[in-house]
């Protein structure tokens, strides 16, 4: 028995010893992504290849989703060495270059080989800045677009049927969200595809906790948003410029109004949902629609897919209508009117101000935002990447390997560069604290989603929490954040 | 008439019993036996409208959270697959071992001493009850609000992921539990055995060694073996403190929810292969256990 | 627990007379408990003092460094609805599951401590939720529970009930958190509370037979009396780690509806972590603490009046 002890107490020192071991020559850039194989593996796989061009390492350290903003923030604080690359949320860029953690990037990006200028549309080039300059460089492009069954919504029966019931005929796909309302309701709880199984009309996030709230946005957007006339603007959506809440107000209210609609009208029962319900209900064909980011494409493709080739890919539905919170007033409108967000906006890539090498964290940033790696990885169903420089619409060799056909993929890339340069488009707020405001205004919308409150009453709640941060972290910094976010300072 | 009071002779009362038995299993085996069935399931049985109990009787099996598992991709993933789904597998169990093991030692050990010091001596100035109210206490501070001191104390020390820094703060959040435990069964043993072993000439440490701890063992087992399972499923020290070479199992587990959702096959496997070494802990320590039962039956 | 020591401390023994004997005794006395603090508290008195100077500041990353802001962080609490709802919640959660875990806790130490076929292997067998990694087991139960998918609502189907919404509607989001606990964390108090039970001598029992006491006599009188301190001390372990739930909060429920299962421990981590409040968090923590001990303090001294405890 004591012998036993006694091994055991010196075969965990000897493994103590050996994990101390430290590695050998070359320099090793240590990267933080989120745990694999999506988002962290393409660094992995490129990382050894540029490791064998350069003779360097690339170490990838791993955090869960909700781990990695507190990782970054305890390296930031502490001034701590542990990173050299972050590949993190675009949404973090302000919390980043407020704390003086990531350096500017423009310098760098003169290289033409990047071909910054000519090959990346300005929705992703206004998303890599931040106050006039570029501190992240996008190597995923993330905005919330209309999925839909091209199948089902196109049969000539069920369209027959539709007009019978609602009185009107539907575009393939719904263009207002009125009419996606009535679409859903129509699909939803029978068996249009004869498997057997009842399947549902839309499908959606509901749950705390579960990135809910991104999910909310495409609905109030186009009830909030005040159309502009020049790509690329911003869309103002959250905080009018001098940070007053448009949370409560009441474009924001009927878009949430209209997406509890959707729960009880045109979704499977329940509350519980989350993102993976979500992507799996569409590629295992239980669902008509969804609204959510652009991963259902190359998921579809996926071994798992039921539907293969069957999906179509379309700007989120807009509104006839808006509030216009200059004037106070509903403003109707003759053209259905889109406002599409860049829900996330997508993964970046960051040079750390605390590496010792950035010129060598540009090298490897170079290598893997380039025009061929780039195009390689959106098409991989295993990157978790979205499409988003223009040459991405040329190079399709890896989209067919994947067993797209040339003229899906160019559909899908199209759409989501229409959704990316959209005039009224929106991109996601990046102000310090945006994950604070946010996890409290999901609150507020999961008690509204339960029918606790009324959805005023949880959004007046919801504006008076998000004023009390503003305060704490100081109004007229906030309001100086926000501003640089949209790009007006 | 030996052992009447266990007997149960009434029909009735004898059917309750029973009754709450096996209730009380199914309560505790069905949601392991869902997880079991999981590990057997892919995309289209676990999102399935209804759910499936039996594999080959109500879905068809998939291997595809066991093959993930051992690193290897399910057929048709091949072409696009670009990495090791896994990480550094090896590497986080390795550290998983040495961290459970070497903290649990260490607090049992330092929970032994401070066991046996609670118990036979008399400390006036600090007084006993506040010595042992002071190490209970570092079991209550929430651990969240302990994170980023850790943090910066071992960022500082340069130990930042790195086991060593694991096994000391294991040792502390541990230490409690062991040491009132322990407490407990020390002062369950009876004096005399240790003044006659005094009297017959061993030292006081002697008589530790040979008298006390070996009555004791059931305790220290049972010890051992729940700082074993604290540490080997700890999960926000080590996200705190760890970022690659360090990191333990539950991290990875964590890891499985992904952009894509939770994989619940691949969950559902590795928590069933993460369970094995605390379950070789538990019938080690349960041998230890049941004997010591009996054997600290001298309380009257 | 017996905060009170046994006789048997330094120079109650009678045949040791030397001063040498009674040197090694202190020295070992010593020797026993430093080793003990000297590690906690180097260990811990750096973060304590440090998380103090953190709950009176704020925590600004990058160039802003830790600002003095005095008692502003537990001023805030008072104002802050959140928080006194989450401290509510946690009591009541905390309350729940050890009431309700040491119920059950008792009744199947009594009953695993008779005769029952099979004995072993309930023991062993009731002991495996402890084992499972708890984010592993906030999986499985999520898919229990799924509203649409899972097996719990399916099986109440069968009995002609109505699907339940177990994790989107307050009330039973709770109901079910607790559930979960009282699944994982039951077979902590029926494993220490059998050990006590098994530890009484069983002559005890038959010579109260003998005297015609019945079976709940002997259990009221006998059995719980003896296993009290073991009782207590695990109940207080229990509440203890309780107080702490994470994982199960975070997968099941993400602490909504709404607030409904947003416990103290999890707001912490909100206010903390995510939104790097640290200053808040921590300021939460240390009345967290605070209560919690002086909550124990009055417990223990009450049992010491009633006698329960030696």
């Amino acid at each position: 028995m004591r012998k036993t002890v006694l091994a055991i107490v010196v075969l965990c020192g000897v493994f103590l010893l050996a994990s101390s071991v430290a590695w050998g020559e070359g320099k090793t850039i240590k990267v933080l992504a989120m745990t694999g194989p999506w988002v962290s593996g393409p660094v992995k796989v490129h990382g050894e290849e540029w490791g064998k061009m350069t003779g360097n390492r690339v170490e990838v350290i791993e955090a869960d989703f909700a781990d990695l903003f507190p990782k970054m923030q305890q390296a930031a604080a502490t001034r701590s060495k542990a990173f050299d690359i972050l590949l993190a949320g675009n949404i973090w860029m302000a919390d980043l270059v407020g704390w003086g953690y990531v350096i500017p990037l423009d310098d760098y990006l003169k290289d033409p080989e990047v071909q910054y200028e000519t090959d990346v549309p300005d929705g992703i080039k206004l998303k890599n800045m931040f106050g006039g300059k570029t501190y992240g460089l996008i190597c995923d492009n993330d905005n919330m677009y209309l999925f839909y069954r091209k199948d089902v919504l196109g049969n000539p029966d069920y369209r027959a049927k539709f007009k019978e019931k609602y009185g009107y005929e539907y575009n393939v796909p719904p263009k207002t969200i009125d009419e996606l309302i009535d679409v859903a309701e129509f699909f939803n709880g029978w068996d249009w595809d004869n498997d057997g199984e009842i399947e549902y009309g839309f499908v959606r996030s509901t749950k705390r906790g579960a990135q809910t709230y991104f999910y909310s946005l495409p609905w109030v957007a186009p009830y909030v948003v005040v159309p502009r006339d020049k790509a690329p603007a911003q869309g103002i959506l959250y905080f009018q410029p001098d940070m007053t809440p448009l949370v409560n107000s009441p474009g924001w209210v009927k878009g949430i109004e209209k997406f509890i609609e959707m729960g009880k009208r045109g979704c499977g029962p329940g509350l519980d949902w989350v993102r993976g319900d979500v992507i799996n209900e569409m590629i295992l064909g239980h669902a008509a629609m969804a609204i959510d980011w652009g991963d259902i494409g190359p998921n579809s493709h996926d071994v798992q897919s039921k539907v293969k080739g069957l999906i179509g890919y379309a700007l989120p539905p807009g509104a006839k209508e808006y509030w216009d919170w200059q004037k106070g007033e509903w403003v109707k409108t003759e053209e259905v009117h889109y406002a599409p967000v860049h829900c996330f906006n997508g993964w970046s890539f960051y040079i750390t101000s605390t590496t010792d090498y950035p010129d060598l964290c540009w090298d490897f940033v170079k290598y893997m935002i380039s025009p061929e790696v780039s195009a390689k990885d959106v098409a991989n169903p295993f990157s978790g990447y979205q499409p988003w420089r223009k040459s991405h619409m040329q190079n399709l060799e890896a989209w067919v390997q994947a067993g797209w056909t040339e003229e899906e993929a160019r559909e899908y890339i199209a759409n989501t560069l229409a959704v990316t340069d959209h005039p009224n488009a929106v991109i996601d707020i990046r102000i310090p604290g945006s994950a604070e405001y946010m996890d409290v205004y999901e609150l507020h919308l999961t008690v509204a989603l339960s029918g606790e409150k009324s959805v005023q009453d949880a959004m007046n709640d919801c504006a008076a929490e998000w004023n009390a941060i503003t305060e704490r972290l100081g109004k007229d910094a906030q309001t100086k954040f926000y501003r640089q976010h949209l790009g007006l300072e | 008439m030996p052992g009447t009071y266990f007997k149960v002779r009434s029909g009735w009362r004898k059917a309750g019993i029973y009754v709450v038995l096996l209730f009380w299993l199914v309560f505790t085996l069905f949601p392991i036996y869902y997880n079991v069935v999981t590990s057997f399931k892919e995309h289209g049985t676990v999102y399935a409208p209804r759910p499936k109990f039996f594999p080959f009787i109500d879905f068809k099996p998939s291997l595809l959270g066991w093959i993930h598992l051992f690193g290897r991709t399910a057929p048709g993933e091949a072409e696009y697959q670009v990495m090791k789904i896994l990480g550094n597998r090896g590497v986080y169990l390795r550290n998983s071992v040495v961290v459970a093991f070497m903290s649990s030692l260490v607090t049992v050990v330092l929970g032994v001493m401070a066991g046996y010091a609670l118990t036979r001596f008399v400390y006036r100035r600090w007084r006993n009850e506040n010595i042992a109210f002071f190490i209970l206490s570092q079991r209550m501070f929430p651990p969240v609000a302990l994170a980023m001191p850790f943090f910066v104390l071992f960022n500082t020390l340069g130990l930042l992921d790195n086991v060593a820094s694991l096994v000391i703060v294991y040792s502390v959040m541990n230490l409690p539990l062991v040491t009132w435990i322990v407490k407990e069964f020390f002062s369950d043993l009876p004096k005399e055995l240790e003044e006659a072993a005094m009297v017959d000439g061993c030292s006081r440490w002697r008589a530790l060694f040979s008298v006390v701890i070996p009555l004791a063992v059931p305790g220290i087992a049972v010890s051992f073996l729940f700082s074993f399972i604290f540490a080997w499923n700890e999960f926000l020290v080590a996200l705190t403190l760890t970022f690659e070479n360090a990191k333990t199992l539950p991290l990875q587990m964590a890891g499985l929810t992904t952009l894509r959702g939770p994989q619940y096959w691949d969950i559902a496997a590795s928590s069933l292969v993460i369970i094995i070494p605390p379950l070789l802990v538990t019938i080690f320590a349960n041998r230890y256990i049941i004997r010591g039962l009996s054997l600290g039956a001298v309380k009257e | 627990m017996k905060p009170s020591p046994t006789p048997g401390g330094v120079g109650d023994f009678s045949f040791w007379g030397e001063t040498m004997a009674l040197q090694a005794e202190r020295r070992m006395k010593y020797a026993m408990i430093l080793p003990v603090l000297i590690f906690i508290l180097s260990l811990a008195i750096f973060p304590l003092v440090f998380s103090i100077l953190i709950s009176l500041s704020q925590w600004t990353p990058g160039t802003g460094g830790l600002r003095f802001v005095g008692l502003k962080n537990f001023i805030d609490m008072v104002r802050d609805p959140r928080f006194t709802h989450a401290f509510g919640l946690s009591f009541l959660y905390v309350g729940s599951v050890v009431g309700i875990e040491l119920g059950l806790g008792i009744l199947l130490a009594m009953i695993l401590q008779k005769d029952v076929v099979g004995k072993n292997f309930f023991r062993v067998t009731y002991m495996l939720p402890m084992l499972l990694s708890p984010v592993a087991i906030s999986y499985v139960w999520k898919m229990i529970l799924d509203y649409n998918r899972g097996p719990l609502n399916y099986f109440l189907g069968w009995f002609g009930i109505a699907p339940v919404e177990w994790l989107g509607k307050g009330g039973t989001a709770l109901l079910s958190l607790i559930l979960v606990d009282v699944w994982q964390w039951t077979p902590f108090m029926i494993f220490t509370i059998l050990a006590a039970f098994e530890s009484i001598s069983e002559e005890l029992y038959e010579a109260a037979l003998v005297d015609g006491a019945s079976h709940a006599h002997v259990f009221f009188h006998i059995t719980l009396p003896v296993a009290f301190p073991v009782i207590i001390t695990v109940v207080l372990l229990r509440v203890i780690d309780a107080f702490k739930v994470f994982d199960t909060v975070y997968v099941l429920t993400g602490g909504g509806p709404g607030t409904a299962t947003e416990t103290l421990n999890f707001y912490i981590y909100l206010k903390g972590f995510r939104a790097f409040n640290l200053g808040y968090g921590t300021a939460m923590s240390w009345v967290q603490l605070v209560i919690i001990s002086i909550m124990f303090t009055y417990l223990t001294r009450f049992l010491h009046r009633i006698g329960a405890l030696r």
